[in-house]
């Protein structure tokens, strides 16, 4: 079988990094109690592994084997899950995430990076390893292991060459093996045949599978069950790591019988969803007990007339299993029974030493005494077929892939719909006011309805392309564990309204701005736990984040309750630095807004987190190339807000219609701060061309867009020019642009220029309007650098 | 839209020995051929919306059902006399290959021609034309009867100067 795989290696990548997602904020909120946590931690690093593996990408595998392993064992109590562990396995995540970047020829890795966490991680299972010598020796001599952990299950499987005519895969089988365990496979080729002689249906392979797993003999037959009489199989223990028991009760299975009190489903309580819950501690097989149906007549269906028999094969112990019934224990008879171990004593031929890690949690090398152990220690994790089975079933979400490209299209295409609908609806207009009668009207309901079910269906296909911004917010959680730790800062992330949608684009460019202004909220917003404590408030400071819409646009604000900006310290710096001019007489908000100014930082000392001066205009800047805004409220020793409001999506813009010579052009009504009618005093000229606007005690320069532009042909028009003025604002500056004529407001749907063009600087893209005419996007910033290089152009030309 | 397809169709054809497809058009009295594979849909001449600070002879953009395409005066680029536009004034859409992407792009020409096909070996190479003429667009003379046609190379021609592709930064 010849599969080209690469074509699947971006999608491995792709879900490689949502695994690595899963892990990290599994690792960030991981409590050692939780064994699903930990479950799910290890599915990812085991998926990542295979995958790697079978894409050739064996550094990443080799590392993902040693993190792996040692989640096994953290997961099977061999060790203890100590934050300094946890914060191991943290940068364990950012070596495999940097490996497989470079897998995917990004930036070369940091092999020291990545082979000393790699020896840590080795050191960590290295004592183990030598624990494992002494544990071999003590159970090869004992001879006998017990059942009760993770058995080295040792496989030899000898197909008969006419397998693959009945219609099995052996693949198959390995695969449902592997979801038992740990599988190890070596394949034998010894009757191979040479190539003339060669049959493609039939199977020369045999195969030696080592299996470490929980799972019982029957496990495993059950795998080969359809197989049986075409293969010869031979199942052995090959070695076991025994495991001394944590409680007394843990064995192989239990035997539950229960029977329910008729009236069970009446108290609210399900038996299915119980038996859900058994499934998630081992392999279960419920057995349906119908002695008390009565006749169909008599049946009601409320009550409950079955009883169960259950056979639970799992290591659990008898208070989880009771745990789970805990609910119903009035309203039903249970009986829980310990099942006998499986004897192995039939099947143990050999007794190779495996390298499984046999430990106990005694002799585990905990370094940090951890409040937690206590419920690490009730017992060992289930690790069967089908809590494997659950939790696939859990991750598969009902979403799909699907390129970008796709969406953009289609979204590109109701776009169109809907101007072929505005169309049609002022053609259905016209002929009504020319006729009337049934047909018309009925024409014009029509027209109504295709209104409402285009605006519909651009609203829908307009929300594929958002996500909700949880995806943006969840790396957070590690940001502020890094940071805090070291800052040496105690503090407490809070999210709020991670469920609010945003366009994927816009939530893409959103990061980088929102880690710094975290990064600043922690290093320069929040005080030192002594600091705290002597202004009265708690040792942990709180970072809030919190995102909801608001009129169109979603709003995120990143609250903490720190010191709050120091308006005189910001003053004093921005004299000095010279943004301002000591005389000057500012308003605590302006103050406040001095620090997006470029140039700008009030740390003290440069840290590695922030103050480097290249901080909050860039933030500002990128916010506002996302058409969006970044304001900031402060109170002293209360703490500040800084509130990020963006369009909920790139492709539509709320746009001011104006006229500039003969052209319509579209100002972003995000960048309108006002428009005014001046009157001929309020603009003063300085020095021939550039003028100058009196506005409210300031002094706004006006760009002609019609000079900028180089529209004007006929110079003696110059005279007749307009007094309205639109004031525009970009990266904290305004400037005033002269237009001829204000038209209307409206929603507009961002065209790129540079699909079939180029760039234009000054025009941020097209739309089309109603009319199927082009009209272009201003883009501000661009205009006020147009409008510098122009009167630069004019100066020299005067010269 | 199917363009892809249609481009691989192109290739196909070009190896053709059966020859190659050209429409030709008016400019000035002068008869141009280009790739008939690479023009997707001929359109009247309607107003388009002009860009601020370009070349005469980049005219504005146009909708093309979506698309925001630009549009070029082929008589303004060859620095021909500017006529006023008439009713068989036509806009050609075509596909100009700029480096790794395709782009669509309006041409005005006076009037649509004729289609031809050529056999490669009836092409006689451009002449060398000195003085400051550019010739590199045009990739070949084709004598049809009394008449000459101009082949072009429109992916020469439409990428050059202000329509290149701006580097990708």
């Amino acid at each position: 079988m010849s599969i080209e795989l690469s074509q699947f290696i971006s999608t491995f990548l792709e879900e490689s990094y949502e695994g690595l997602d899963i892990m990290e904020s599994g690792l960030l909120n991981f409590n050692s109690s939780d064994e699903e946590a930990i479950n799910t931690i290890f599915r990812a690093a085991h998926s990542i592994k295979g995958g790697a593996g079978t894409f050739g990408f064996n550094e990443v595998a080799d590392f993902t084997h040693d993190v792996e392993t040692l989640l096994d064992e953290m997961r099977s109590n061999k060790q203890e899950s100590t934050p300094a562990l946890v914060n191991l396995l943290l940068e364990s995540t950012d070596c495999i995430r940097a490996l497989l970047e470079a897998a995917q020829d990004g930036p070369e890795v940091d092999a020291q990076m990545i082979s000393q966490v790699q020896k840590r991680l080795k050191e960590v299972l290295g004592i183990e390893t030598e624990s494992i010598a002494v544990e071999v020796e003590g159970s090869s001599a004992q001879g006998m292991p017990a059942q009760d952990s993770d058995t080295a299950w040792s496989v030899h499987f000898i197909p008969n060459s006419n397998l693959l005519q009945s219609g099995h895969e052996p693949l198959f089988m390995f695969d449902a093996l592997s979801e038992l365990g740990e599988l190890e496979i070596e394949v034998t080729t010894d009757i191979l045949p040479v190539l003339s002689s060669f049959k493609p249906e039939e199977v020369y392979l045999s195969w030696k599978l080592l299996l470490i797993s929980e799972c019982s003999e029957e496990d495993i037959k059950e795998v080969f069950e359809w197989v049986e009489d075409e293969c010869d199989l031979n199942i052995c223990v090959s070695q076991v790591t025994s495991k001394p028991e944590v409680d007394a009760d843990a064995g192989s299975g239990w035997a539950i019988r229960f029977t329910p009190d008729v009236g069970i489903i009446q108290t609210g309580n399900d038996p299915s969803l119980m038996f859900a819950a058994l499934f998630e501690l081992g392999d279960a097989v419920v057995t349906p007990n119908f002695d008390k149906l009565p006749q169909i007549n008599d049946l009601s269906a409320d009550l409950v007339y079955l009883s169960w028999e259950i056979k639970l094969t799992s290591t659990c112990t008898k208070e989880e299993v009771l745990e789970i019934f805990e609910w119903v224990e009035d309203d039903c008879e249970l009986d829980v029974t310990k099942l006998p171990s499986v004897s192995k004593t039939a099947v143990n031929h050999s007794n190779t030493p495996s390298a499984v890690p046999p430990t106990t949690t005694s002799n585990a090398p905990s370094s940090v005494p951890n409040d937690k152990q206590k419920a690490v220690d009730t017992g060992a994790k289930p690790k069967g077929k089908s809590s494997a089975a659950n939790a696939k079933k859990s991750t598969e979400a009902s979403s799909i892939r699907v390129d970008t490209e796709k969406v953009d299209s289609l979204i590109n295409r109701v776009g169109e719909l809907v101007i072929t609908q505005a169309m049609l609806g002022q053609v259905g207009a016209d002929i009504s006011e020319i006729t009337a009668g049934p047909e018309v009207e009925r024409l014009q309901t029509g027209l109504e309805l295709l209104e409402r079910n285009t605006r519909d269906l651009q609203e829908d296909v307009m929300r594929v392309r958002m996500l909700p911004i949880s995806f943006v917010f969840n790396r957070f959680p590690r940001l502020v564990h890094d940071v805090s730790g070291k800052l040496g800062k105690k503090v407490e992330l809070v999210l709020s309204g991670e469920q609010t949608e945003i366009d994927k684009t816009v939530m893409e460019k959103i990061g980088d701005p929102m880690t710094h202004l975290i990064r600043n909220s922690l290093d320069h917003g929040l005080e030192t736990p002594e600091e705290r404590l002597a202004a009265g408030k708690s040792e942990i400071g709180k970072v809030e984040l919190s995102a909801y819409h608001q009129g169109g646009h979603i709003i995120i604000d990143i609250i903490d309750d720190g010191r709050g900006l120091n308006t005189q310290k910001i003053f004093d710096k921005a004299c000095e630095k010279g943004l301002i001019n000591k005389d000057q007489q500012l308003s605590d908000q302006e103050i406040n807004e001095l620090v997006f100014k470029a140039g700008f930082s009030t740390a003290d000392e440069v840290t590695d987190l922030s103050g480097r001066g290249v901080g909050m205009d860039v933030v500002r800047r990128n916010i506002e190339s996302l058409g969006g805004q970044v304001s900031i409220k402060s109170e002293a020793n209360k703490g500040s807000t800084f509130s990020v409001k963006l369009p909920l999506t790139l492709a539509i813009l709320e746009g001011q219609l104006v006229r500039v010579h003969e052209d319509t052009y579209i100002i972003p009504l995000v960048s309108i701060v006002e428009t005014i009618l001046a009157t001929n005093s309020a603009i003063n000229s300085i020095a021939g061309e550039s003028k100058l606007l009196h506005f409210r005690e300031d002094y706004i320069s006006l760009l002609n867009l019609k000079n900028i532009f180089k529209l004007n042909t006929d110079p003696q028009a110059d005279e007749m020019e307009s007094n309205l003025i639109a004031i525009v604002e970009s990266g904290g500056k305004k400037v005033g642009l002269i237009v001829d004529e204000l038209y209307g407001q409206q929603q507009v749907v961002i065209k790129s220029l540079e699909v079939n063009f180029k760039r234009v600087e000054g025009l941020s893209g097209a739309t089309i309007l109603g009319d199927g005419s082009v009209a272009l996007i201003l883009d501000v910033a661009g205009l006020m650098q147009r409008g510098q290089a122009f009167e630069l152009e004019a100066a020299v030309k005067e010269a | 839209m199917n363009t892809v397809n249609a481009q691989t169709q192109g290739g196909d054809l070009q190896s053709n020995a059966e020859g190659q497809q050209y429409l030709s058009f008016l400019l000035d009295d002068e008869e141009y051929g280009i790739d008939i594979l690479r023009v997707q849909e001929l359109r009247g001449w309607t107003s388009v919306t002009r860009v601020p600070d370009m070349p005469d002879y980049l005219k504005g953009v146009l909708n093309l059902r979506g698309a925001i395409i630009p549009v070029v005066d082929l008589r303004q680029r060859f620095g021909l006399p500017v006529i006023k536009y008439g009713p068989t004034t036509v806009v050609i859409v075509i596909r100009v290959i700029s480096g790794v992407t395709e782009r669509v792009m309006g041409i005005i020409v006076d009037a649509v021609a004729e289609t031809y096909t050529f056999e490669i070996d009836q092409i006689q190479p451009a002449p060398q034309i000195g003085g400051g003429v550019k010739t590199d667009y045009i990739t070949g003379l084709m004598a049809h009867g009394e008449k000459m046609i101009i082949l072009m190379d429109i992916d020469e021609l439409m990428n050059s100067e202000e329509l290149a592709v701006e580097e990708l930064a």
